[in-house]
């Protein structure tokens, strides 16, 4: 993978109900894409989706982001090579400028949950992890970027913070940071920690995407649902990190209540709007220095 | 996992003890998987009636855990399941996962599928010419769907329409071949 050279702005995750309209039309809200990348691999039949055609036709007008839930980094089963040899497929195909995946396992013994479960931050676990992505990305050629999770449950063993562990992960790996800002959000209000102080940790220089979305309020408890707006919460975190940090190029996951292009595009013009607000701050040259190397 | 092993794993936070933390990802599983399953099997479900539908899929889940990385191939074991119990109701779940097949894979994809399943890529006359307009422009099977109910078509003419749509791809697929 090149290394990102600039901040692209704004993106957003592509889900089908908006094809048609980037298929169709003049998109300028987005400057680029995200999408979801087992709905465009091959399938373990060794058919490819026909989805694969209207997303290629797609990506000759936005540069797009491959953004994983299977890749099982963080489960004690090995590497699965079948996997990554269609994954990489796909990016032979693609030509992808970011390839990402959560840090989170998704089931053991070949079984899959089809979940984002949550790790024990152990220094065991941590050294398994670490051994995990570098065998992916010697595998495919390139760094990957490892989104931080959103989670119901802390583990009891746990020997230091999600954010430590993160950092620790790109340190030994080389990797880059995909930062989840409503996950942050999430983890904190189910976890009682203060959100901020998780950011604070972050070493912002290695995180190359962002990611917004909305969830739900169960009495208190908050769910990753991706199915409402972004919450007043997780757009003033947001502003925090733009302000003290300037801004890279961020986008809006929305996985259910999909809205319309019209209302979605409402949305996504606040992220420009806060880009806008703290625009002498932007990365856009620091970047360079910093962007995740070609293997 | 009872209450007690939740508790040697889970760090006890207020407002959910660890047995409702971990609740969260058991019942996720399960809604997603199943809903997953009826979405694909609408048909199914109908013609089961939705209190069977719902446990056969919870033991069809229970004895066949996911080994998928995308969760839109899981539906495939699930009409293996129904000719393993004998079910009653495996061929219309195996005409819904070839329908699945036809939206999901290219048309070159589905030739190869045709190809093995000579009695789909039979000819046939829509005596019907409004539906087979529709099934000309139709994208997708919940469209279809939609639009027989919407005519207050009866359910065994749905399920003749349906064989109709698919030998209907299979026609058009095999004509594309041969140009």
């Amino acid at each position: 993978m090149s290394p990102l050279k600039k901040d692209l702005g704004v993106g957003v995750g592509l889900r089908s109900a908006h094809h048609a309209e980037f298929m169709n039309n003049h998109i300028e809200s987005v400057n680029w894409i995200e999408v979801t990348t087992e709905n465009f691999m091959p399938w373990e039949s060794g058919y490819w989706p026909e989805s694969i055609q209207t997303l290629l036709k797609i990506r000759e007008k936005f540069p797009v982001a491959l953004h994983g839930v299977s890749m099982n980094i963080g489960s004690v089963d090995a590497v699965n090579y079948d996997y990554l040899k269609r994954l990489k497929l796909l990016i032979q195909r693609l030509e992808p400028m970011i390839v990402s995946d959560h840090l989170s396992w998704t089931g053991i013994n070949g079984l899959n949950m089809h979940d984002l479960l949550p790790i024990p931050y152990t220094r065991e676990a941590l050294n398994h992890i670490i051994r995990k992505i570098s065998e992916v990305q010697d595998y495919l050629g390139m760094n990957i970027l490892i989104e931080n999770p959103s989670s119901y449950f802390e583990f009891l063993k746990s020997e230091m913070s999600e954010a430590d562990f993160l950092n620790q992960i790109v340190k030994s790996t080389g990797c880059g940071l995909l930062l989840d800002i409503n996950n942050v959000y999430v983890s904190s209000v189910n976890h009682q920690f203060d959100p901020i102080k998780y950011l604070e940790q972050i070493q912002f220089s290695n995180v190359h995407q962002i990611h917004l979305a909305g969830h739900s309020n169960e009495d208190g408890f908050l769910i990753d649902t991706h199915d409402q707006d972004v919450s007043k919460s997780v757009w003033q975190l947001y502003e925090w990190v733009v302000q003290k940090n300037g801004h890279i190029h961020t986008m809006i996951e929305r996985d259910g209540r999909i809205p319309d292009w019209c209302e979605m595009k409402v949305e996504l013009k606040k992220i420009g709007a806060i880009h806008e607000k703290y625009s002498q701050r932007s990365r856009k040259d620091s970047i360079t220095d910093t962007g995740i190397s070609s293997k | 996992m009872t209450t007690d092993l939740a508790e040697q794993i889970v760090l006890n936070k207020k407002p959910k003890t660890p047995d409702e933390r971990l609740a969260v990802y058991r019942q996720a599983y399960y809604q997603r998987l199943s809903s997953s399953l009826s979405e694909d099997f609408s048909l199914t479900a109908h013609q089961m009636g939705a209190v069977k539908f719902k446990a056969v899929i919870q033991d069809f889940i229970h004895q066949n855990p996911s080994q998928f990385t995308n969760l839109a191939e899981y539906s495939q074991d699930f009409v293996k399941y129904l000719i393993q119990q004998q079910s009653e109701f495996y061929p219309i779940a195996d005409l819904e996962w070839k329908l699945i097949q036809i939206e999901h894979l290219s048309e070159f994809q589905f030739y190869l599928i045709v190809s093995k399943n000579p009695e789909l890529s039979r000819q046939f006359q829509l005596k019907d010419q409004t539906l087979f307009e529709y099934l000309t422009q139709a994208r997708s099977f919940n469209q279809i769907e939609s639009w027989l109910r919407s005519q207050n078509r009866d359910i065994e003419f749905f399920l003749s329409s349906l064989v109709e749509w698919i030998s209907f791809k299979a026609v058009l697929v095999l004509e594309k071949s041969e140009l």
